[in-house]
């Protein structure tokens, strides 16, 4: 892969963790618990029962279910967590 | 007296720690066994390193920050030997975790939190640490 490449890579997948930090609330408030949730070239992009399922459903759309960030429903994500 | 399917893991390092194997499945359908902690102190599935995550994430996950430094979140298809099938995990990596790690025993490569141990049951005595399948509902 070209540094060119890879740099549009890095900047997309930031472009996914931004806006997973925007709408963490929307998703939290308005999606059921226990779906997985996928996040692609800064928008949500799709939802299903399980993981695999999510990444066929991407794929099925034309996207390229390896560059999508996945979150689940239901899940807390703190900005901030401490390891024992 | 062995239970059927519990898995045993006498302690490992200085100082002696709870742990047990993983098997980390890519999607090229590389397959490679690691050594983890197991540490009820950590709220993540599982911890390693940013070598580990770049080979066997399927997606990113959001990332977060901790008294470890920032980590990066990335899916992982992992299996335990003789306990569990294909699971699915947001794991994270961290450099700095995976090197506290391995001041007890070079053999260990990441951490299992409490969340990765609650999809099983696990315990210990002055032995080793066992694991085996849940509870079926």
């Amino acid at each position: 892969m070209n540094s060119h490449n890879e740099r549009d890579l890095n900047n997309e997948r930031e472009v996914n963790q931004e806006a997973f930090r925007r709408l963490k609330g929307t998703i939290q408030h308005d999606y059921p618990p226990g779906r997985f949730l996928a996040i692609y070239q800064g928008e949500i992009a799709g939802e299903a029962a399980d993981f695999m399922e999510l990444r066929r459903l991407l794929q099925a759309s034309g996207k390229d279910p390896n560059r999508a960030l996945i979150a689940q429903t239901g899940i807390d994500y703190p900005d901030y967590a401490i390891i024992f | 007296m062995i239970t059927f399917n519990e898995e045993q893991f006498t302690y490992k390092g200085s100082p002696p720690r709870s742990w047990f194997e993983i098997t980390l499945q890519a999607l090229d359908g590389t397959i490679e066994p690691l050594d983890v902690l197991a540490d009820t102190g950590s709220p993540f599935f599982l911890i390693v390193s940013e070598d580990t995550i770049g080979r066997f994430k399927m997606n990113d996950g959001p990332a977060i920050n901790t008294n470890f430094g920032p980590m990066k979140a990335g899916w992982l298809q992992l299996s335990i030997p003789l306990v569990r099938e294909q699971l699915f995990v947001e794991g994270y990596s961290s450099e700095a975790v995976v090197s506290a790690a391995k001041q007890s025993s070079s053999d260990f490569e990441g951490l299992a939190g409490l969340p990765l141990l609650r999809l099983l049951q696990f315990g210990g005595n002055a032995d080793f640490f066992w694991i085996k399948p849940p509870v079926s509902s």
